[in-house]
């Protein structure tokens, strides 16, 4: 179904002529101007934001790809020196870089994955593309494993090199034959090669141009990372091989297959867990004589309850934008049932429809609502900045480092925590700022620091009303449920989620030579109904994901 | 190729047992011959989060000498055995100064990590230092081959900007190892008691490995590629190639812990590290392998950070029996966002945590202390700095920070006192002894030069120039 590219008027899919030197990019028929190429989404030219040419695998990567590569059990990502986050994603590419101690990883790891291998018969023979008696399967197998790892075929040298490599494994492992330790050797020094821990952009611009279109392995590359966080499988690779990733057309067919596949899971929860915060759940406490329920391994619920949801939705239920911030689909673990208030019969968790009168969608869910609330209590505070910095992607900086943080305690006319917070941050230093954050806060007070639902608190009825001002205006809420209901059609709340999962799946904050495709790339997934899988395709067709900005490149 | 290792001094290892520990060559000043004497010195930061019970943590009576009688019954009493290798200075304040003063980013939590062995500002956003650390400052210029800083840590780890107090360069956090067992593979090579075919047959693989790499790495650097492309590449390479000095070192005699308590490393449950249970644990380990890194030459500076910036353990072992992590208690709350009650008592077990740590710095002085290095020990060949990331942790407070400094670096600082730095009447001040002048002091100390080989006048992008003069012997 090419509706992406009926849909948009004025851009130009005939034949066009192409300056570029990457294999299958004449084919492509985009317009390539003086001042970039027309993009999908934008009527004018663009000139992609300069980027790296070396996006190192984060350590999830890393793993997914030694499992698919070679079978391996426990992969050593976890184990590795751990990457800093920017904007709340651990995988930008500017902080992925090799420093010593995880050079020191790399090598451990791909000495203890070699040294299994060689001790593991049957699954070294399963990698093997042909007998290793026969003559050249030597040879064979370093073109086949290095195209894999490697994400494209070896050039004439790295082919010699590779196969000097196998010979001189011989006698170097303490157990296997002779080709078996061949093996090992190649796999040893190919995963600590660059050209494995690296995904490696090496299209050269054609003389004095400024654009690259990307060759076929790259966007396999790129495709195969965003979409199942894993090296290309082989249907990828030889689609890349036969000219089919060159042009929009083709690029979409596969991405629309990848989405189809359950790998497609892992980054959908790997990006859900970053954009929620959701690695904060393991270290809440909570008062235990007010909340007996938060037991041992409660936050293990609650974190498998939110992936599982995310999971469901997008990949096998609705799958739209509305359908996270409003389905009542629950992943629900016996540990949470006292917290939502049902029955779970068995021992394990099982998917419930909650009542939507009380739940809806993400904002609602146990996890973020006990993550965004004190020991003893919930905080409308926490619960507004993440609406509005997560949701509604509002600049809301941090309180000042003289500020009081500690609310004043219920008292006379003080009773409850709407009481409290508004009293206290009712000062005009503070109120610019929370008048932004406080009501989206107090939207949730129907639900207490454990996200279980509350009609009262100390004797007075809970009030969650208020109004929230996004692009479209002022948004009157009366509950949680009601504003997590309208965030879900806020053209606002939409345009921040898909600059999220921009930056997660171009390993980069947006910059201004995006705005102009981001945002016809908004309005399109608004004719639609906000389908995620559909933003997670547009994202493919986008000028900066098939074209290399070369500026300053010597 | 080998290095060839000079048998010079005699290492007194930790159990007691002398171990024929050459002093590597490559330690010296570059261009300077062994003489005696001329130890190389290395700087250790010792890094204690949340600040400290400031009203029973210094030194009582005088400023001048420091003995035992003034340590008894303050969070220092620990130490009073090493009172004439101290020097416990007053009146340094952090710079850039508290939120709100200098106009740079950060809450107080982040400026304290951020700052302290930087005096660089937190950049927007990332809240990541603008520039790099004094150890690893140290480490470029005096370190083989540019090997990093040692940096370890204790606890639970966190990937904020509250996680890191190092950092090779403007946002680039330097991640603390905080399991021992792969601390100690990383800095022994190869590992002890290893067969010589099981060795040769690994530094042959490892050469086939480098040299697959490296030409991997100019093929790609071949290109044309951008600046900060260029700048990555040289970064990973660089590193691959600090791999290979373990290999040079193959096949001769290394440095390492007696064997029963490598075994304990090797022992360690990895998914226990960071609990709370093996908190002591875990640090007399990392301090084990810190000081046998420093006695082997393998580094010039050192950091152990126990805990996260507003983190900590809740202590309950050595006497305590806390119900709050140390956070909370330096608030004297129940949860770390004052939401909570108020924790009776809550003085008293800081000052009980913060005289645990004065116990754990003294164990570091003793293992420092064990080796000898011709007529001194390795502590006195060094300069190990006690620091914190507040003073007062309640008021979040920047000014009259604790530190307690060890050893007097080959004699270039004193010792054995307790100093006022600052020239203001009320120690608690942010007038005049900015702590990047420590930094600079330190740097000096250890003998840093600047790209003319004089002594270097200014680290950090905020403070002032200059020494704390009066530090020095």
């Amino acid at each position: 179904m090419l509706g992406l590219v009926a849909a948009i008027p004025g851009c130009y899919r005939g034949q066009g002529d192409l300056d570029s030197a990457a294999d299958g990019g004449d084919e492509s028929g985009d317009e390539i101007g003086d001042d970039g190429v027309v993009d999908m989404f934008c009527e004018e030219e663009v000139l992609p934001a300069s980027v790296s040419r070396f996006v190192r695998l984060t350590h999830r990567q890393y793993d997914n790809s030694v499992v698919h590569l070679l079978g391996v059990d426990q992969p050593p990502g976890s184990t590795f020196i751990g990457d800093p986050a920017i904007a709340g994603f651990t995988n930008n590419a500017d902080q992925l870089r090799v420093n010593d101690p995880l050079a020191r990883d790399y090598r451990r790891a791909a000495e203890d994955i070699a040294a299994d291998l060689v001790a593991d018969t049957p699954r070294l023979r399963s990698l093997l593309p042909c007998e290793p008696a026969a003559e050249g399967c030597a040879a064979e197998f370093v073109a086949e494993f290095g195209r894999r790892a490697f994400r494209r075929p070896l050039d004439a040298a790295e082919q010699a090199q590779l196969e000097a490599v196998f010979a001189g494994g011989a006698g170097l492992y303490e157990a296997g034959t002779d080709f078996e330790q061949g093996v090992a050797m190649v796999v040893e020094a190919v995963l600590q090669s660059p050209s494995f821990l690296y995904r490696s952009e090496l299209s050269q611009p054609a003389e004095g141009a400024e654009l690259v279109a990307l060759g076929g392995y790259e966007i396999a590359s790129r495709l195969s990372y965003m979409m199942w966080n894993t090296t290309p499988d082989d249907e990828l690779l030889a689609a890349a091989e036969a000219g089919e990733l060159s042009d929009a057309e083709g690029i979409e067919a596969h991405a629309r297959r990848m989405l189809d596949d359950p790998r497609a899971a892992d980054p959908i929860e790997d990006f859900h867990r970053q954009w929620l915060g959701m690695s904060k759940y393991g270290g809440l406490a909570k008062d235990p004589e007010r909340y007996p329920e938060f037991v041992d391994g409660i936050t293990d619920a609650m974190t498998a309850e939110t992936l599982a949801f995310t999971r469901r939705v997008i990949l096998e239920g609705e799958g739209t934008f509305a359908a996270l911030m409003t389905s009542t689909e629950s992943w629900v673990d016996p540990a949470l049932a006292p917290i939502y208030e049902v029955e779970v019969d068995g021992p394990g968790p099982q998917w419930m429809t909650l009542d939507p009168a009380r739940r809806a969608g993400l904002l609602t869910q146990a996890g973020f609502l006990a993550s965004h609330a004190y020991f003893g209590g919930s905080s409308p505070i926490h619960r507004g900045v993440f609406v509005q910095r997560q949701v509604l992607c509002t600049d809301i900086p941090d309180p000042p480092g003289d500020a009081d943080l500690e609310l004043p305690p219920p008292d006379g006319e003080l009773v409850t925590t709407r009481d409290r917070v508004a009293h206290h941050t009712s000062a005009d230093a503070c109120f610019g700022c929370h008048k932004m954050i406080n009501e989206p806060g107090f939207a949730f007070e129907g639900y207490d620091a454990i996200g279980r639902m509350r009609t009262e608190e100390n004797g007075v009825p809970i009030d969650s009303s208020g109004s929230i001002t996004t692009e479209q205006g002022v948004l009157e809420f009366s509950d949680g449920v009601d504003l997590a209901h309208q965030l879900a059609d806020d053209p606002q709340a939409q345009r921040c989620y898909l600059t999220q999962w921009f930056r997660y799946a171009s390993a980069r904050s947006e910059t201004a030579a995006d705005a102009c495709t981001l945002d016809g790339l908004h309005q399109q997934l608004r004719e639609g109904d906000y389908d995620v899988k559909e933003l997670l395709v547009g994202l493919t067709q986008t000028a900066s994901f098939r074209y290399r900005n070369a500026q300053g490149e010597q | 190729m080998t290095r060839r290792m000079h048998r010079r001094n005699f290492l007194r290892g930790v159990g007691g047992v002398a171990l024929g520990l050459p002093m590597l060559e490559a330690l010296l000043p570059r261009g300077v011959k062994a003489a005696a004497g001329d130890a190389p010195r290395r700087f250790v930061s010792f890094f204690q989060c949340n600040g400290v019970n400031m009203s029973r943590f210094f030194p009582t009576g005088d400023y001048g000498a420091l003995t035992a009688g003034m340590m008894g019954g303050t969070a220092l009493e620990p130490l009073g055995d090493y009172a004439a290798d101290l020097m416990v200075p007053r009146g340094i304040h952090t710079v850039p100064r508290g939120f709100g003063r200098d106009g740079t980013p950060g809450d107080d939590h982040a400026k304290g990590m951020v700052h302290k062995l930087t005096a660089q500002p937190c950049v927007e956003g990332s809240l990541f230092s603008a520039g790099i650390s004094v150890d690893q400052e140290i480490a470029n210029h005096l370190n083989d081959s540019g090997r990093p800083a040692l940096n370890l840590q204790v606890g639970r780890r966190s990937d904020s900007h509250l996680g890191y107090i190092s950092y090779y360069g403007a946002e680039q956090p330097a991640v603390g190892e905080n399991n021992p067992w792969l601390a100690y593979q990383d800095f022994m090579g190869l590992g002890p008691d290893v067969d010589p075919l099981v060795t040769e047959r690994l530094v042959a693989r490892r050469e086939s490995v480098i040299d697959l790499v490296r030409d991997d790495f100019d093929r790609l650097r071949a290109r044309g590629l951008s600046a900060a492309d260029r700048e990555k590449l040289d970064m990973h390479l660089t590193a691959v190639r600090d791999l290979e000095i373990d290999m040079g070192a193959a096949g001769l005699v290394s440095c390492e812990l007696p064997a029963a308590r490598a075994a304990e490393l090797q022992g360690l449950d990895p998914n226990e590290i960071d609990s709370d249970g093996e908190y002591k644990t875990i640090g007399r380990m990392q301090m084990d392998i810190l000081a046998l890194a420093l006695a082997c030459g393998s580094t010039r500076a050192a950091t152990l950070q126990w805990g996260s910036g507003a983190g900590g353990p809740i202590f309950t072992w050595d006497g305590m029996s806390h119900a709050y992590n140390h956070h909370k208690l330096s608030h004297g709350n129940t949860a770390d966002d004052n939401s909570g009650a108020d924790v009776s008592g809550y003085e008293d077990m800081l000052f009980d945590i913060d005289q645990w740590y004065a116990g754990e710095f003294r164990y570091l002085l003793d293992r420092l202390a064990a080796y000898q290095e011709g007529d001194c020990r390795l502590l006195d060949n060094c300069v190990t700095v006690w620091m914190n990331e507040l003073s007062d942790g309640r008021g979040h407070d920047f000014m009259d920070l604790p530190y307690v400094m060890a050893g007097s670096c080959g004699g270039y600082l004193r010792t054995g006192e307790y100093i006022k730095v600052t020239g203001e009447g009320n120690v608690h001040n942010d007038v005049d002894a900015p702590h990047n002048m420590l930094l600079t002091t330190i740097l000096n100390a250890v003998g840093v030069r600047d790209d003319v080989g004089a002594p270097v006048q200014n680290f950090g992008a905020y403070g002032q120039p200059g020494e704390f003069d009066v530090l020095k012997a």
